[in-house]
């Protein structure tokens, strides 16, 4: 018994240890987002901020067009999580339980998509949205970024975990495959859905470099090309106040979007489904 | 009297519809005739705050004319690439010396020789001739500079004075420089680890050719058909700056600087001399609290050279509307939008008028000798203007970097790269 | 079904990515016109001593990362896939370095890692080293130092795959397993890890394709530095392309490193059926 006691603790103990290292960044961008700009670098280095301004925050919205750009990232990336889960969630399931001519060539060509460096793909892509009269517009931010390999992949493997009793019963039922997909296949594959959008709103929200090369006016930018306007050339001519600030106001929906999706990973939903 | 008051009403009615009918339709041709033009540039939030109010009053005073500002806050010269390889090249461009000859010889910038002669806002003579030199590619004016860049040596007058040393004076030399940062070095709690040092050290390019320019040495030669800094003259200078770290100790390291820049090594007193440009003065005079003042870089065995680099506004040959681009122009290079951008304390005006006033020469605030920014436009080496900049800039830099480090010779490592930059400048 | 996908991926990748094919074959610097030059980019890329050195810094940068970002984050979601209260919050902190902005993570790791006042080598001078390495300044260090932060950021997501994974395994077998007088090592190797085969094939094939093209970590922590020691391909891809607008070279770069990792991926998908699961 004492010998569980101990292994507890000592686990307890690392996962704690481990999450304390992980937040440490966290916590440090939360502290610097209210102090001054002299304080931050300050030497030896200074961990409350003194004076602590709380304005630091309503003043980027003065500097900025704060909340024109968040909502630009909101409009993009909730756009893009919807598009990547409907396209790649029925393409996976193609892929995991069907049979069509070329299945495994297909596949792998989805697959490949993502081993091309994106630095590469942006040159002909802006040309291709210079054609299509996308520069500069909500299209441009969205459309490219709902395409790849990754969620295609993902649910793929997920798809394929399953046993296939209840998708055989429902064959049996007289379903065809997009209803079967639709009531049974969907609903289960919530966690890995769940997943998918996580990641899928997390990288588009903290896309920089294509959004910063197809925006022009102010009114399109997203947040983080918005925010990159604290930074300057040098260190010393980034305003690192201001810009932990907006990174601080930046991140909120990412968290609150993962918290929220935490409720999904419920395993009862599934049980209970399978036990049907 | 119900009938007068109708009839009044009735036509006060009719003016307001006719003035209404009156107004829309010429605001309708205005609108046709507005001419819409991108501007696109760098900057930070400050200086974009800035220039804001400048254009919103060029639009007011021009209502024919409508500026839409592009700001580029990071990665301007590859957005800028793709702009233009798109065709979608904005009307006017902010751009810098570095990159004009890139842009000049694919003939994407109008030639602006014969709009300056022809200017009645704008006159060759107000701005010193150097600057506009840095925005020509082979003989031909292809930007109107707005500021000039160049280096000077801050220092710590507070921690001059606590070792007794005799401020910089304007013909201070290599060697009295070595003193004075030797002097400066010390190891105040005795813990074996330097605490604070002479001098600053960083591997940008606008710091560590004035070694090699001081002493007559140069990167390429007189039409950068060669490369030249492997030469005695250039690379001792090199090997002099190497030196001041890795054999008298007086920079740090870059492993003693760590996560610091230098710029903050120098605000936190653990560095007692800086070498930089007119740029930290922002952040200087708002956050340090002990004395400070720039002095010349010291001259090498041919004197005091450092160089010349500057940024301004060019436009584009596919601009449909030139005049209005240019009207643009002379109302960003005017005097008093130059001296609206050089209150911040960020540059040094390419115009003399506003070099030479109190907007610049601020006695108010550090640092007193401002004038020294000028007193080295004098002789200063512009940059050197090559299609493949960044390549070979790099490749130097590479090539330097275990230079820096203490692990080779500035001389043998850069004749190395000898043939390499001849290809290169081809 | 795959129709969406499929025609999106044709229009909005394959034509770019053929784009950037052609693109390979010429020499290119966005301003001028193209010149087309035929292989001779790849000719180049084949016979320049950097290239050799970026892909083997690649290499050992992706290899370390790709094993410990997949170990730990598997021993992580086991522990943590349990409905112990707080464990909301263990996952959400783990969780955190994902979405922690990457210059955010760069400033501060920069800060753990100096050489001076870092609180790393503070605490190993305590254990008696005392000259510990000098990090991110040191030319063998430096790609430590970056392999650490990077699989820093990647724990919480690999985890969060693994956390869904494992909500897939059915309790039955668990309980099956339990009757069979199983202990926790047992069915952590009998159960979980079998039944997570397709979940960590997937896990190593993006984490091996990930890493091949990490570039916002070098970006903004070494330059590639100290003397090119985390130089690694993506990075160098973006130098040529947007520093040195030689957009013909950073193509056949992007090509080669392509072919690289699509033979990886082959392989890997070649070996799965001798140990996932269900395929």
């Amino acid at each position: 018994m004492g010998n569980v006691r101990i292994k507890l603790i000592i686990s307890y103990t690392i996962l704690v240890i481990g999450a304390l290292s992980m937040i440490l960044p966290f916590i440090w961008m939360l502290l610097t987002s209210f102090m001054s700009n002299s304080q931050i670098f300050s030497y030896p280095p200074e961990i409350v901020p003194e004076p602590f301004l709380w304005q630091n925050y309503p003043e980027i919205a003065n500097k900025i067009p704060l909340f024109r750009y968040f909502l630009n990232s909101m409009i993009v990336s909730i756009a893009t999580v919807i598009g990547q889960v409907a396209t790649c969630s029925m393409a996976a399931y193609a892929f995991a339980r069907l049979n069509f001519k070329h299945k495994n060539i297909l596949f792998f060509v989805f697959l490949g998509t993502m081993m091309i460096p994106p630095q590469v793909n942006i040159v002909p892509l802006f040309f291709l949205m210079r054609e299509l009269h996308w520069i500069d517009t909500y299209w441009a931010l969205i459309v490219p970024g709902i395409f790849g390999g990754f969620g295609i992949f993902l649910l793929r493997q997920w798809f394929l975990s399953f046993p296939k009793e209840l998708e055989d019963a429902a064959r049996i039922d007289g379903c065809n495959p997009f209803m079967t997909f639709w009531h049974i296949a969907l609903p289960l594959a919530m966690p890995a859905i769940v997943t998918l959008g996580i990641f899928s709103f997390i990288t588009s929200w903290n896309s920089f470099m294509w959004p910063l090369i197809v925006t022009n006016s102010d009114v399109m930018k997203t947040l983080p090309v918005g925010l990159a306007a604290f930074k300057g050339s040098f260190r010393e001519t980034t305003e690192w106040a201001q810009l932990m600030a907006a990174s601080v106001i930046s991140v909120i929906p990412v968290i609150i979007v993962f918290i929220l999706g935490q409720k999904y990973f419920i395993k009862g939903i599934m049980l209970g489904a399978l036990k049907e | 009297m119900v009938c007068g008051m109708m009839l009044k009403s009735i036509s006060k009615y009719l003016i307001f519809f006719s003035f209404l009918l009156f107004s829309i339709t010429t605001g309708c041709n205005k609108k046709e005739d507005l001419i819409h033009l991108k501007f696109c540039t760098w900057g930070s939030e400050t200086e974009i705050n800035i220039l804001k109010p400048i254009i919103e009053n060029f639009n007011k005073e021009n209502p024919d004319i409508s500026v839409e500002i592009m700001h580029i806050p990071q990665n301007y010269f590859q957005k800028l690439h793709m702009l233009v390889a798109a065709n979608l090249t904005p009307d006017v461009i902010f751009i810098n010396n570095m990159n004009l000859p890139v842009y000049a010889s694919g003939d994407i910038l109008l030639n602006l020789d014969k709009k300056l002669n022809e200017s009645y806002v704008l006159k060759e003579e107000e701005f010193f001739s150097q600057s506009l030199d840095t925005m020509s590619y082979k003989g031909k004016l292809l930007a109107i500079p707005r500021d000039i860049s160049n280096a000077v040596i801050y220092y710590n007058k507070d921690l001059y004075d606590k070792y007794n040393i005799s401020y910089p004076d304007k013909n201070w030399t290599f060697e009295d420089f070595l003193n004075k940062a030797r002097k400066l070095t010390h190891d105040t709690n005795n813990d074996n680890k330097i605490d604070l040092f002479g001098t600053s050290f960083e591997s940008f390019f606008i710091y560590y050719l004035p070694f090699a320019w001081s002493n007559g040495g140069n990167l390429f030669n007189e039409n950068c058909t060669s490369f030249t800094l492997n030469e005695k003259s250039a690379c001792k200078g090199l090997q002099f700056y190497s030196d001041l770290r890795n054999k008298y100790h007086v920079a740090p390291s870059a492993a003693e600087a760590g996560n610091n820049t230098m710029a903050q090594l120098f605000m936190q007193q653990r560095v007692a001399m800086f070498i930089s440009g007119r740029w930290s003065i922002p952040r200087f005079r708002s956050d340090i609290k002990f004395r400070w003042d720039i002095a010349r870089f010291p001259a090498g065995t041919k004197g005091s050279i450092v160089g010349i680099d500057g940024s301004g506004w060019a436009i584009s040959k596919n601009c449909t509307h030139p005049d209005a681009a240019w009207k643009l122009i002379e109302y960003l290079a005017s005097e008093q939008s130059i001296t609206k951008f050089t209150e911040t304390g960020l540059i040094v005006p390419a115009r003399r008028d506003v070099a030479l006033s109190k907007t610049f020469l601020n006695d108010d605030l550090p640092p007193e000798n401002a004038d020294i920014f000028l007193e080295i436009i004098e002789n200063g080496i512009p940059t050197p203007q090559i299609e493949r900049w960044n390549e070979v800039i790099d490749l130097i830099n590479v090539t330097l970097e275990p230079v820096w480090n203490g692990n080779k010779e500035a001389c043998q490592a850069l004749e190395t790269i000898h043939d390499d930059v001849k290809n290169l400048l081809e | 079904m795959i129709m969406p996908a499929l025609l999106g991926t044709a229009i909005f990748i394959l034509i770019p990515v053929a784009g950037s094919f052609f693109i390979s074959l010429t020499r290119w610097n966005l301003i001028s016109p193209p010149d087309f030059v035929g292989f001779e980019n790849y000719s180049k890329l084949l016979s320049d001593p950097l290239f050799y050195h970026v892909l083997i810094t690649t290499i050992i940068y992706a290899l370390a990362v790709v094993i410990f970002s997949i170990t730990i984050p598997l021993i992580l979601a086991v522990a943590l896939n349990q409905k112990i209260k707080g464990i909301v919050l263990f996952r959400t902190a783990y969780f955190l370095p994902v979405i922690t902005p990457m210059i955010v993570a760069a400033i501060v790791w920069s800060w753990i890692f100096d050489p001076n006042n870092g609180i790393l080598n503070f605490m190993l001078i305590k254990t008696g080293i005392s000259t510990p390495p000098l990090w991110l300044f040191d030319k063998f260090w430096a790609i430590i130092a970056i392999i650490i932060v990077s699989v820093w950021k990647n724990i919480g997501y690999n985890m969060i795959i693994f956390l869904a994974g494992l909500q897939g395994i059915p309790d039955s077998l668990y309980e099956a397993a339990d009757i069979d007088g199983a202990t926790s090592i047992n069915k952590l190797f009998h159960v979980t890890i079998p039944m997570l085969t397709p979940t960590i094939f997937f896990v190593c094939i993006m984490s091996t394709i990930s890493s091949f093209q990490v570039f916002d970590l070098i970006y903004l922590m070494t330059d590639g530095g100290p003397e090119n020691a985390t130089m690694v391909i993506v990075y160098w891809l973006f130098k040529n392309a947007f520093e040195f607008f030689k957009l013909g070279y950073a193509s056949s770069i992007a090509y080669v490193l392509f072919i690289i990792i699509l033979v990886l991926t082959l392989v890997q998908w070649k070996l799965r059926k001798k140990w996932v699961m269900y395929e």
